[in-house]
């Protein structure tokens, strides 16, 4: 396999296709997450606790992904150009949150699904989910630059504003989300 | 054989012109100094990139579809060529 699809897929997919195939592993990353209790509070917070259905899991990734791609999106209105495509800023960056689902999936093992605190089980689970995150990041890095035409330090900058700002508002929104639940 | 057309001096790195033009059937030989069009002094990929869009009746979701690349990969592509072609223009003047 091409590496460079591992962490640009976006220049053979994005639009519909994107979309389609990241709602598809939304899905299946929320439903893991379901079985194994592993909840993620942004992109950057993840906990394990078997404490709430499905539908809470799926509000996670969702709120999490529509929060970034509002940033994005509006960076790229305010900063791009060129004429971009909505659908290809939501495909793309819902494409590149795929990777989030290497923590639940290791979870499925029978050595993950409990462990003690600061036991190597956790610390292999927090490594994995970062490197997992580190590579989501990259991928909406991506996702960004491919879908709204930004190049140097415009890019660089309203990436890193938008995941920051957009790791505030998601926390905030799901905070709140779970004191009505 | 495909000859590639040299636009760069090999001395002095400028901008070459054309000063001498021949027609292969009746000899006629046609001497001044004239500036290349600006799409002759793009890169090799990017007039078959413009060739290529014309063909597909300027429409990048064709273009992407016979590329195998995404619909904004090529968009953006051609946003980088009009840039060129702008930049040349400036030069040109």
């Amino acid at each position: 396999m091409d590496s460079n699809y591992l962490i640009n897929p976006f220049i053979r997919i994005a639009g519909y296709k994107s979309l389609l195939i990241g709602f598809a592993g939304l899905l299946l990353v929320s439903f893991i997450s379901y079985i194994t209790g592993t909840h993620f509070n942004g992109l950057l917070f993840v906990g394990f606790a078997k404490d709430s259905k499905f539908v809470y899991y799926f509000l996670e990734h969702i709120i999490s992904w529509i929060t970034i791609f509002t940033f994005l999106f509006l960076s790229g209105i305010i900063l791009s150009k060129t004429k971009f495509r909505l659908i290809d800023v939501l495909g793309t960056t819902l494409l590149a949150r795929l990777p989030l689902i290497i923590a639940p999936i290791l979870r499925l093992l029978p050595y993950f699904q409990s462990f003690v605190f600061q036991s190597w089980e956790m610390y292999f689970i927090y490594g994995a989910y970062l490197l997992s995150a580190f590579w989501t990041i990259v991928l909406l890095f991506n996702a960004f630059k491919i879908s709204c035409n930004l190049k140097n330090e415009r890019l660089i900058i309203s990436f890193a504003v938008s995941i920051i700002l957009s790791e505030i508002i998601t926390r905030l929104i799901i905070n709140s989300i779970t004191f009505k639940i | 054989m495909n000859k590639n057309l040299p636009l760069i001096c090999p001395s002095c790195e400028n901008l070459l012109k054309v000063k001498q033009l021949h027609c292969e059937q009746c000899e006629t030989e046609i001497t001044g100094l004239y500036s290349l069009p600006i799409m002759s002094r793009l890169a090799m990929d990017d007039q078959k990139f413009i060739l290529d869009f014309i063909k597909a009746s300027g429409s990048l979701k064709v273009m992407a579809q016979n590329m195998k690349l995404s619909y904004p990969t090529v968009r953006n592509r051609l946003d980088d060529i009009i840039s060129s072609i702008n930049k040349l223009g400036k030069n040109g003047q």
